[in-house]
């Protein structure tokens, strides 16, 4: 009887120690990507092919943005905009149509006659670098890479897809005065939001 | 029989004194006041000044006592101040670190000793030493000054990068993301590449010297905005300086005037005061037991230029 309590005791105590010695995490927590290991190629040929259409037929219209902003700029961000760090920059997914107005070495101006007032954005047609679009997506999450060096590389790999897949087609075709459809994302400072000189990183490129 | 109550009442004892000892320091700490230590690279850089005051402040005003503690750009200093922090019971350390590589020890010996750690500008060589890492965004702010580095010089043109200090993760962080642009265009020829350890002097130096062997160039990168001062100062001794555009990388008052009188092109601002505040609210909400924090965090940096010059102040925004 004596030793059962023994026992008994003993497992009490064994199962008070194990208990403070393990504890259980949800599974999308533990997806950290180890340094050196992240290949940010492939990370990004997946999340380019497999997650990011849908996200590119999600995004907002340019001009419903603004007036969003414009009437209340905490919930239009908060609903609108990403960012995975922290700062008065955030990313949008936006679409655009309008008239390539001028065609430059480095952008082509676009005008938005549906935009009230009417307005011009300048779309990149060279300078693709940045976090524009990584941000922009929403689709990386800071908390599986414990590496900013990855996160540079993820969005490095986005950029260097627009550059020489999407771009050299575009640019070989496009002319002054036709109606080009875009869909990309641009970034905005909350703390300055200012719509007058907007640069538009482009994803998706149609001329119709 | 015997043996057997004598092993039981063992038990007992060992856990009846388990718990007192538990409640007796949970009591002990509920009554202390909770400690946050500032531990800063160095206080002769106002720079760093104004990082390690905030993060001071910013503890005060969630409630606790904060200690600030200059390394003076000393690891072995730097280790000291953290065997200090770690006998005296700090709750928290908000830590800019001396060395990226030198300073894991030291962070490893407050983990081990239960305190958690928060980086703040500085990055150190680990993902598993500090509790969370607030770190300028140091690579993506040097892409924004190089693409207007490019725009500027119409893709061609010769230029100079001056470093800053070679240990520091920061210096090629910044090189990196800028040499991630400007390399894309072959009209773009760095001359030369040197450090001056982020300091203005030495960097006056290492411009005068680069340019007698260099005379023609047409714009220099710095590492950060002091060094940026002391180039544009040599360049002002040899006459260039309406020539050759200088571009810096932080956000200091020198820097952010010279901008508006058109003497510098450019810099990266950063926010001390976000990174600090920052680092102590996580360091709180630590306390308090959260343990969910992401193992580095980027802070934007902005580009200023004489076109955006009016929307901001040194250190951050008007």
């Amino acid at each position: 009887m004596n030793k059962y309590l023994t026992y008994g005791l003993l497992a009490v105590a064994f199962v008070l120690v194990a208990y403070n010695s393990v504890y259980f995490k949800k599974l999308s927590a533990m997806t950290v990507i180890s340094t050196g290991k992240f290949d940010a190629g492939k990370f990004t040929k997946k999340l380019w092919a497999e997650r990011l259409p849908a996200k590119l037929d999600s995004a907002i219209a340019l001009n419903d943005l603004i007036v969003a902003v414009k009437a209340n700029p905490a919930d239009a961000f908060s609903k609108y905009s990403n960012t995975l760090g922290i700062g008065n920059y955030r990313y949008c997914l936006v679409k655009v149509t309008g008239v390539a107005t001028e065609i430059n070495p480095d952008d082509i101006t676009i005008a938005v006659n549906s935009a009230e007032p009417s307005m011009n954005i300048k779309l990149a047609t060279e300078y693709v670098y940045g976090n524009a679009i990584r941000d922009a997506s929403g689709l990386v999450d800071i908390k599986d890479f414990s590496n900013n060096m990855d996160l540079n590389n993820i969005s490095a790999e986005l950029n260097k897809k627009v550059r020489e897949e999407v771009l050299p087609a575009f640019k070989s075709t496009v002319k002054k005065g036709d109606t080009v459809q875009v869909i990309g994302a641009i970034e905005l400072n909350k703390e300055h939001i200012k719509f007058n000189d907007l640069e538009l990183i482009p994803v998706q490129l149609k001329i119709q | 029989m015997k043996r057997g109550l004598l092993i039981i009442m063992k038990i007992c004892t060992v856990l009846m004194v388990f718990t007192f000892t538990q409640c007796k320091s949970k009591t002990n700490n509920a009554n202390k006041q909770k400690t946050m230590a500032v531990v800063v690279s160095t206080l002769n850089n106002p720079w760093f000044v104004f990082l390690a005051e905030t993060a001071a402040a910013k503890a005060k005003a969630l409630g606790y006592d904060a200690k600030i503690f200059d390394s003076q750009n000393n690891t072995a200093l730097e280790s000291d101040h953290f065997d200090n922090i770690i006998v005296s019971g700090f709750d928290a350390i908000l830590f800019n670190s001396t060395d990226a590589d030198g300073s894991v020890a030291n962070v490893l010996k407050a983990k081990e000793a239960g305190i958690p750690v928060f980086c703040m500008d500085r990055e150190i060589n680990s993902n598993v030493a500090a509790t969370s890492q607030i770190l300028s965004d140091s690579y993506s702010g040097a892409i924004a000054i190089a693409k207007y580095f490019t725009q500027q010089l119409n893709k061609q043109g010769n230029y100079v990068e001056i470093l800053g200090i070679v240990g520091d993760n920061n210096t090629w962080a910044r090189s990196n993301g800028f040499h991630s642009v400007v390399d894309n265009y072959p009209g773009l020829k760095m001359v030369a590449q040197q450090s001056a350890d982020f300091d203005r002097n030495k960097a006056l130096e290492v411009m005068e010297s680069i340019l007698q062997a260099h005379p023609n160039i047409d714009a220099v990168f710095c590492g950060n905005d002091g060094m940026a001062m002391g180039a544009y100062q040599a360049l002002v001794s040899a006459g260039k300086d309406k020539t050759v555009k200088v571009f810096g990388f932080d956000g200091s008052e020198d820097v952010i005037t010279s901008i508006s009188e058109n003497k510098v092109a450019a810099t990266g601002m950063q926010f001390p005061k976000v990174m600090a505040e920052t680092a102590a609210v996580f360091a709180d909400e630590y306390i308090k037991g959260k343990r969910d924090f992401p193992q580095k965090i980027p802070v934007a940096v902005e580009l200023v230029t004489n076109k955006n010059i009016s929307d901001y102040i040194a250190y951050g925004k008007k």
